[in-house]
């Protein structure tokens, strides 16, 4: 009786495992299939539909949403203008930093927007730079931290996995984090004194410091090449953003050639003249 | 698939199981003395206090331990109340089992024949005597598959601590997923790891449970 009933559970526990390899294997491409075929882009035009792996809860002016729950800000209208490229339909996936990867890896977008690091690299293709982003602090003005001399001992609050986490901890190794999953998350941290310091992504704070004018936006850390996460080897689907890039960047041949527009727009400054160097 | 990551980073996934325990162990203590307070007071006569115990346990049965969670780590420091994000799952953790766990008690305190307690008063049993002796052995015998079940719910609620922070298992993973983009290895993995203890939890449960069956007979 007692050996049938631990015979049951490791038949439950086995199967269940083996259905879970079942499933992340289910969404590898099957050897045989032709680049084009299995590229993401033939995926998109067959289902009609561009899935865009978006930071809605990050807040503005990346991507938001407005008061009738509209997804709103530069990435959605950049990823509107993509559809409008491809003649599908635009769905919008909310993404926070973490599960970008397991989503380009197991095709449930078909990119994501991101810094451009190496060790990404490895598990995820990235398209040519579309934005020249930056790393900063953000405190609150009453901490008294004005800069970023003297930062031992304080707390400092990061999304996990995002550049502010990796830039943070490469330059304070000794100092105490606190890993979260979302901006807005590590923007309330501050403001509620659970950390002494965010460090992240400096739109996003720029755009807190404006609703709150108790934080502090300090100067900028790093400035970053950044990129659309795409699934990782697909040359086809990258040459096509590459060269969407190219179109909306500067030529506007077969789009709108609108990215500066789009980029004042939410930004209200003009993309970095780097980014045209980069061409 | 690549399971090195794991052999790999075994001090990471230790101190974050060690995290767990101390969040399991603390949050159904503390679970527990409160729901035996509650449930007591909750038979109390007066109706204020019986108001105010529904209430609790009203509010932390309906609401999400997310919300909970958030409340109690940003909203708290709102009003001086600055906890960091352990002791905030800890907190969140011990008020919800404890809603939860006081219904369970009382339940079990419920479930005992009230013509015992008058045979235990017409055999000169005071009151003490009659909860110590007679009420709660039978209580605690009838609940407590109930509180083995809590216990395993709290084990995994403790997960919820990684949105504030807590450096427990599930935090651990995710950092490390973070570092090394192997989310389908690790998230088997953690749930292999949840799945051993829940299952070791159950069957120790079992065994404590049958013995307390047995010294009835």
């Amino acid at each position: 009786m007692k050996s049938r009933r631990y015979l049951e559970y490791l038949v439950v526990v086995i199967l269940a495992v083996a259905l879970s390899i079942l499933g992340s294997l289910i969404f590898l491409p099957k050897s045989g299939e032709t680049a084009a075929a299995s590229s993401a882009l033939h995926k998109i035009k067959e289902r009609g539909v561009l899935r865009a792996g978006l930071p809605v809860s990050g807040g503005l002016p990346v991507a938001s949403r407005d008061a009738s729950g509209a997804v709103i800000g530069f990435l959605p209208d950049l990823a509107a203008e993509m559809a409008a490229a491809l003649e599908v339909k635009l769905e919008v996936v909310d993404t926070t930093d973490p599960n970008r990867f397991p989503y380009l890896q197991n095709g449930t977008i078909d990119f994501a927007w991101g810094t451009i690091t190496l060790p990404r690299n490895e598990v995820v293709s990235f398209s040519r730079p579309a934005d020249l982003g930056a790393q900063s602090g953000l405190v609150l003005k009453s901490s008294g931290i004005a800069d970023y001399e003297n930062m031992g001992g304080k707390k400092i609050v990061v999304v996990t996995g995002s550049t502010g986490d990796i830039l943070a901890s490469k330059q304070w190794p000794n100092n105490e984090f606190v890993r979260v999953d979302a901006v807005s998350t590590a923007i309330q941290a501050v403001q509620s004194g659970q950390a002494d310091i965010c460090i992240g992504d400096w739109a996003a704070f720029n755009e807190a410091g404006k609703t709150d004018s108790n934080l502090l936006l300090l100067p900028i850390l790093k400035y970053e090449a950044v990129g659309l996460m795409l699934p990782q080897g697909d040359v086809v689907w990258k040459e096509w953003v590459d060269n969407f890039l190219n179109d909306i960047l500067v030529t506007g041949t077969t789009t709108s050639g609108d990215f500066t527009s789009i980029y004042r727009k939410w930004f209200e400054l003009d993309p970095n003249p780097e980014l045209m160097r980069w061409m | 698939m690549y399971f090195g990551v794991i052999a790999n980073n075994l001090d990471l996934i230790f101190a974050g199981l060690k995290l767990t325990f101390a969040i399991l162990v603390l949050a159904f203590g503390g679970g527990l003395l409160l729901g035996i307070l509650v449930a007591a007071l909750r038979m109390s006569p007066l109706r204020p206090v019986q108001w105010i115990t529904s209430a609790y346990v009203e509010i932390f049965r309906n609401t999400p331990l997310l919300v909970q969670l958030f409340f109690i780590w940003l909203g708290l420091p709102l009003v001086g109340i600055k906890i960091d994000a352990f002791v905030s799952i800890v907190v969140a953790l011990a008020l919800n089992s404890g809603a939860y766990l006081s219904e369970i008690i009382r339940g079990g305190l419920q479930s005992v024949p009230r013509a015992q307690l008058e045979a235990a008063s017409s055999l000169g049993l005071t009151p003490w005597m009659t909860l110590v002796d007679v009420v709660l052995p039978q209580a605690f015998r009838a609940v407590f598959p109930a509180l083995v079940n809590q216990f395993i719910a709290t084990l995994l609620g403790s997960a919820v601590g990684t949105v504030v922070g807590a450096p427990e298992l599930t935090q651990q993973i995710f950092y490390l997923d973070s570092r090394v983009f192997r989310t389908v290895e690790l998230l088997l993995f953690l749930c292999a790891v949840y799945a051993f203890l829940t299952f070791l939890i159950t069957q120790l449960g079992r065994v404590i449970d049958r013995r307390l069956q047995w010294a009835t007979r």
